[in-house]
């Protein structure tokens, strides 16, 4: 079967922690052994190319943005296609070298665990690595090197600038207009799209609460017109609760506006947000029995995003039946007008250790997900939804006819693989729910630097004990879903509750400075609720 | 009101008298960073971030965009220079020097208790009469090779090595004369910059034709081909997967398969299209076959076409489809359904060059290239930036001297020659506005002055020299950068663009005014705010 590729694009700080996360997660799946090998294909999310000394290199389809001074000692080209040269050659080939000045600025220092990342094993002891210290930026943690195409800055805006932020939809739709975008950046897609044989569409992460929704909202309606192919949003809003401020409106009507672009122009999103509320504040944030994160660590929450992400994405990353998972996936979902759904996320998926999946399914109480989506609680009743269990293997499923006992008086025994035993619970659990579901056997790979925020009472296979077992947690089996059901209306009603507390938009400066009218803002309002009735059931 | 939203909200608090002081101090900050920039003998900056990420230019609004400017008068000035370089593509750094002059001019006179208002009346009538000056400098043109050369080496030389300047000066010349038409405005998009990291910036060359950073996908295919019919498209030769049908209704994957194997048959035929038409122009004789379209083309539909030594690109630039049928004729279909020969291009050489992990393709030979390509050449990224922004600026200098259909004396003569007769004039103003007029002629001498001072000279001295000069002969004069005398523009083929100075006299007065009736502007503002 041909690779299907997609093209990844990320839009804004928060999102490329999230991505940052993801490709690690990615590269610590890569196997090396070719008698087993694995059941994703990575060609659908990374290219192959070569580099000018004829190395082969395998990097991510990849194109993200963020703003001046916010990738650390990352460089723009980066360093995997050039020779890296020992000494900045601080001349110019085309000026007098008296006539030049030089405006070095400090030194960016490497965070330690990229110190130990590029070192080599004669280079010396380790640097003593804490990553919930040492991370400020997604670059302290990236693993995979980039294609000298990935990484795009922005020129305008500073990271975390407090004189001019980017803090406004409309500077981010401005900015899709300059040269920068409209040239190098679109070209950069047209030559990532040239590459592909079999393209299925395209995956956006785009911060929603700043200037990035702008700018994302922009590339994605370029990306329908150019390219017509399936689009695949993730509109994303950080975990960390601020003092309550003006700037709170700001994120929200960026939210809106964001929701209301993409609505028209993607064939799918799915808000995501550790937060339960995501607006005005993210709010307390999402329980998962056996984990234990920090709301306030970027690199925390994006990984639990990431982990997500993931994990439904292998519907369309598969080897088997590729064909045209993307198209089918949101197809799945985005009928009747239905263009947002809700992220789900079981991690670890709660498989007692020495119990079998059909115990571990019989015994379960309570919802089986949480929900990663703001303002929304997946109802397991009357949706689409689209779900991936990695990470039961086939052995866990029942015991032998000769040990199984009681297991063979449940309707489950007869369910000869994992596939089947799971839809069958789906569909005994779900009322009026039509469910796809994607199962591989490899689990999710934890290593380093994934945070570590597993109980201890989670085995080193991801299976849970009553009591603390202290191992490291080295894999876990992980359920992750897309689902679009009648909770998303709520997530629309609620934000638009939120953003009808504007009532002028003249209090906004930036908003109104660049180019919003009053107008613009009761139109955004009224699509909300016609995206909110498109979830309405009219049946009952 | 506009331009009270461009200052800090802060800025509405701080009282009137001070926000004016602000903004003289803010003007004199970004002409000191960008001073040193002006002219030949200017100082190229060169910024290193703390990654390492290199970026180097002469040009004021590369620098600009680079800076972060903080202060918020200083961005506003940045903002209209940058809109002045939107505009013509030069004389962002004339700009801001004008406008932080001006602004100096203006300091000294309001601490002696004169109202800005009387000084911004006094602009108004000396930039009124600086364009009339500036339109008895205008020297005539013809849109030649020989009428062009002079202002487009000007404008090379502040940003290149004069002997790169030299050997480019010819291919944009040569590229905006290819790509006009019968006395149309040019279009300069249909001079397509194409960037190739390597070597030396002096193999940068004009392509009478089209080069494109991508080849055809098939191993197959020939690299290279005469006498090529070309056929442009926006038609998907990929099998492509609507979101119509959703996957539930399929009872297993393999059902599925099947069904999208049908749907192949659609794309085939259309492949099937184009081989007829080649069958029937090209079989029995020497020429041969080029697609280059829009959309994708999928690996079956390659095969089947690199059977019959057929060449497709697939994912060209949009724009490309206009410029390859201004290069080669033809149109950018949008159907294969009824295609005819007239529909097609023609070039008598495409060929196919690899440059590590990038294929370019070079379409040739054109008859009468109304599109041309300048491949730019240079060892990094940042040297390609620099030559590319050197280029356009040429390119633009050129298009708007066609334009004008006249070129003025450059060196600093227009400045100098307006503020000789500003002081004349200033005789005639009566009333207080003549301080303002006054002002505005010292301050013109900032290009000159400055064009000294990079170069070596004493601002005094050469001004002193520059305006005897100009008195003896009666005609305007410029700075010698290499004697730090005076020299007659015309003989030494010093050229600026009309419209850029025009551009710079009347911006820089505007911004100048606004900024000096900050108060006044503050002062509505702050009532239309209670009223
Ligand atoms: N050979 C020369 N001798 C003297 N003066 C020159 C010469 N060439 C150009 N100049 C002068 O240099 C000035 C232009 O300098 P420069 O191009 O560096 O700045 P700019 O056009 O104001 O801004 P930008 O950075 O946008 O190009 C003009 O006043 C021009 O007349
Ligand atoms: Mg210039």
């Amino acid at each position: 079967m041909p690779t299907r590729e997609v093209l990844t694009l990320q839009f804004g700080h928060y999102s490329n922690f999230i991505g940052t996360h993801w490709w690690n997660i990615q590269e610590s799946s890569f196997s090396y052994e070719p008698k087993q090998p694995s059941e994703i294909n990575h060609d659908v999310l990374y290219r192959e190319g070569e580099t000018p000394r004829k190395e082969t290199t395998f990097t991510p389809r990849l194109l993200l943005v963020d703003l001046k001074g916010s990738v650390g000692h990352l460089t723009e080209q980066g360093n995997l296609y050039k020779a890296v040269e020992k000494s900045l050659p601080l001349h110019s080939d085309l000026w007098d070298s008296e006539n030049i000045q030089v405006t070095t600025e400090p030194v960016v220092n490497k965070a330690p665990f990229i110190q130990n990342l590029e070192k080599g094993p004669a280079d010396g002891e380790d640097a003593v690595v804490n990553f919930e210290d040492d991370v400020t930026v997604w670059a302290d943690y990236l693993v995979p090197r980039f294609h000298p195409r990935t990484v795009n800055i922005v020129r305008e805006y500073e990271h975390q600038s407090l004189d001019q932020p980017f803090n406004v939809f409309h500077y981010g739709h401005h900015l899709w207009k300059t040269e920068q975008f409209q040239e190098e950046f679109s070209n950069k897609i047209r030559a990532y799209a040239e590459e592909c044989d079999f393209m299925q569409g395209f995956q956006v992460i785009l911060d929603s609460t700043n200037g990035f929704s702008g700018l994302g909202s922009s590339c994605i309606q370029h990306l329908q017109d150019e390219y017509g192919k399936s689009i695949l949003a993730f509109p994303v809003i950080d975990g960390k609760n601020f003092n309550k401020s003006l700037n709170d409106l700001f994120k929200v009507l960026n939210t809106a506006l964001c929701y209301q672009s993409i609505g028209e122009h993607c064939s799918l999103f799915s808000p995501l947000c550790v937060g339960q509320n995501g607006w005005p504040q993210a709010g307390a944030c999402r329980q998962f029995n056996h984990l234990t994160y920090n709301s306030e660590l970027d690199y925390h929450t994006s990984s639990l995003l990431a982990t997500a992400l993931d994990t439904i994405s292998l519907r369309y990353r598969q080897k088997e039946f590729s064909t045209s998972a993307l198209s089918d996936l949101c197809a799945d979902l985005n009928k009747l007008g239905r263009r947002a759904a809700a992220t789900s996320l079981s991690l670890p998926f709660p498989m007692t250790a020495g119990q079998d999946l059909i115990d571990v399914l019989d015994d379960h109480e309570g919802p089986l997900w949480t929900s990663l989506t703001p303002s929304c609680d997946i109802s397991m009743d009357k949706s689409m939804q689209s779900l991936v269990l990695r990470g039961i293997h086939h052995e866990r499923l029942k015991r032998p006819p000769h040990e199984a006992k009681l297991q063979q008086r449940k309707a489950a025994y007869s369910c000869s693989s994992v596939h089947e035993m799971m839809t069958l619970y789906l569909a005994c659990s779900c009322h009026a729910t039509a469910t796809h579901l994607t199962n591989l056997k490899a689990p999710l790979t934890i290593k380093e630097p994934y945070p570590n925020i597993f109980n201890n009472n989670i085995h080193q296979n991801g299976d849970f004990s009553p009591w603390p077992v202290g191992e490291e947690v080295k894999s876990v089996p992980v359920l992750a879903g897309l689902h679009s059901g009648p909770s998303l209306s709520h997530m629309f009603d609620s934000l638009h509750s939120q953003a009808s507390r504007i009532k002028s938009i003249s209090k906004l400066r930036g908003f109104k400075d660049s180019g919003l009218e009053q107008d613009e803002l009761i139109e955004c309002l009224d699509q909300l609720l016609t995206y909110k009735e498109a979830y309405e059931d009219h049946y009952e | 009101m506009a331009a009270i939203s461009l200052l800090n909200p802060k800025a509405e608090f701080a009282r009137a008298a001070q926000a004016l002081a602000v903004n003289i101090s803010a003007a004199k900050g970004i002409q000191d960073v960008m001073r040193t920039n002006l002219g030949p003998k200017g100082t190229m900056k060169m910024l290193v971030s703390g990654a390492g990420d290199i970026k180097i230019t002469k040009d004021g609004n590369v620098l600009l965009h680079e800076m972060q400017i903080q202060h918020p008068t200083a961005s506003l000035i940045a903002r209209a220079s940058t809109a002045q370089d939107d505009m013509t593509g030069d004389g962002t750094t004339s700009t801001v020097l004008v406008i932080g002059e001006l602004m100096k001019q203006a300091d000294l006179y309001i601490s002696e208790g004169l109202h800005p208002r009387m000084l911004t009346e006094g602009f108004e009538l000396a930039r009124a009469k600086t364009i009339e000056v500036l339109d008895s400098l205008k020297i005539p043109i013809e849109p030649t090779k020989e009428g062009l050369m002079d202002v487009a080496k000007t404008s090379l030389r502040t940003k290149i090595h004069p002997s790169l300047a030299d050997k480019l000066t010819e291919v944009c010349v040569d590229a905006v004369l290819a790509i006009r038409q019968d006395e149309q405005p040019a279009d300069l998009h249909m001079v397509e910059i194409m960037e190739m990291q390597h070597r030396t910036a002096a193999d940068t060359t004009l392509v009478r034709g089209i080069v494109m950073d991508h080849g055809s996908r098939h191993p197959d295919m020939p690299k290279r081909v005469e006498n090529a019919y070309i056929l442009t498209c926006n038609v998907s030769l990929e099998y492509e997967k609507s979101e119509v049908n959703s996957g539930f209704f399929y009872k297993t994957a393999e059902e599925r398969e099947k069904l999208l194997a049908a749907e192949r048959e659609f794309i085939e035929n259309r492949v099937k299209k184009i081989i007829a038409l080649k069958k029937k122009l090209c079989d029995g004789t020497d020429k041969s076959f080029v697609i280059i379209n829009q959309k994708g083309i999928d690996p079956p539909s390659l095969d089947m076409l690199a059977k019959e030594n057929i060449v497709a690109l697939r994912r060209a630039k949009r724009r490309n489809m206009e410029r390859l049928g201004l290069a080669c004729g033809g149109s950018a279909m949008n159907s294969v359904d009824d295609l005819v020969e007239e529909n097609l291009g023609w070039a008598g050489l495409v060929y196919e060059h690899v440059l590590g992990e990038t294929k370019y393709t070079f379409v040739e030979d054109c008859k009468k290239p109304t599109s041309v390509t300048i491949l730019l050449k240079g060892p990094n990224k940042y040297t390609i930036t620099q030559l590319k922004d050197a280029v356009r600026d040429g390119l633009r200098a050129i298009n708007n001297a066609i334009n004008d259909r006249a070129v003025v004396p450059g060196a600093g003569a227009v400045e100098l020659a307006a503020s000789r007769a500003l002081h004349a004039y200033k005789e005639q103003v009566k009333g207080k506005q003549r301080l303002g007029v006054q002002a505005y002629a010292e301050a013109l001498l900032v290009i000159p002055k400055t064009l000294a001072v990079n170069s070596g000279f004493d601002s005094q001295d050469s001004i002193v020299k520059l305006l005897e000069e100009s008195t003896a002969l009666g005609e305007a004069v410029g700075l010698d950068v290499t004697t730090g005398e005076a020299l007659k523009p015309a003989d030494a083929g010093i050229y600026d663009n009309y419209v850029v100075k025009k551009q710079i006299i009347n911006s820089c007065t505007v911004i100048a005014s606004n900024l000096l009736l900050v108060d006044e502007i503050m002062r509505a503002g702050m009532s239309s705010l209670k009223g």
